[in-house]
């Protein structure tokens, strides 16, 4: 951190102290609709990160896996 | 103005966003949000499905789980808009009612006029729904 950023660190922690600046109060009811709601836009992202990354790459390793193993050149079959 | 009318300013506020509330059926909603999670944990936990139909599913529900979170957001929004407009109304034309939203005993009698309004206000929506 440079230096010059602690002193408008502590000055927005000592702001964030001073309730009657903030007004930022929120009921139970709001804060955990409002949770709820946060939680589920980051589970709909994590369930479209699970459908559009991990299974097409589990697939694609899995077929990587079990394909067969290239047949043997003529050379080798000679010898 | 009075210390009066701040109060029943925000008591109107309140009334209209548990009215919106009820209306809009939140509640409802914000369950169907958590059914679609259970649901989800469900099919990612499942076995002896095939990782087509999974990947498929949570798609879908991915889909829906988004669609459900905004709808669920913008109601809050919705319910929440007569107290934060009339808290924002007040910061340009000064009525008093900041100072009553942070005054502990103007908070007191809200709290207790909002209780009964929400008790009458059931009491009233059971009496509706029963059958005839």
């Amino acid at each position: 951190m440079t230096p010059h950023r602690i002193p408008a660190l502590t000055g927005a922690v000592l702001l964030m102290m001073i309730p009657a600046i903030a007004q930022a109060y929120s009921g139970p009811g709001v804060g955990l609709g409002a949770i709820g709601v946060v939680l589920g836009i980051v589970g709909s992202v994590f369930l479209m990160t699970v459908s559009l990354i991990w299974y097409p790459v589990k697939r694609l390793i899995r077929s990587v896996r079990q394909r067969p193993a290239s047949p043997p050149r003529p050379r080798d079959s000679k010898a | 103005m009075g210390t009066i009318a701040p109060i029943l300013l925000l008591l109107a506020a309140i009334v209209v966003a548990g009215e919106l509330a009820r209306r809009l059926h939140i509640v409802p909603r914000f369950a169907s949000l958590a059914m679609l999670g259970r649901r989800a944990g469900a099919v990612l936990a499942r076995r002896g499905v095939s990782d087509h139909l999974k990947e498929r599913a949570t798609r879908i529900l991915a889909g829906r789980m988004m669609a459900s979170s905004l709808t669920a957001g913008g109601i809050l929004a919705l319910v929440i808009a007569p107290v934060v407009l009339l808290l924002l109304i007040d910061g340009t034309l000064p009525l008093g009612v900041r100072a009553a939203f942070f005054d502990w005993q103007a908070r007191g009698l809200l709290l207790s006029m909002s209780l009964i309004y929400v008790f009458a206000r059931w009491r009233l929506g059971r009496r509706r729904l029963q059958p005839r």
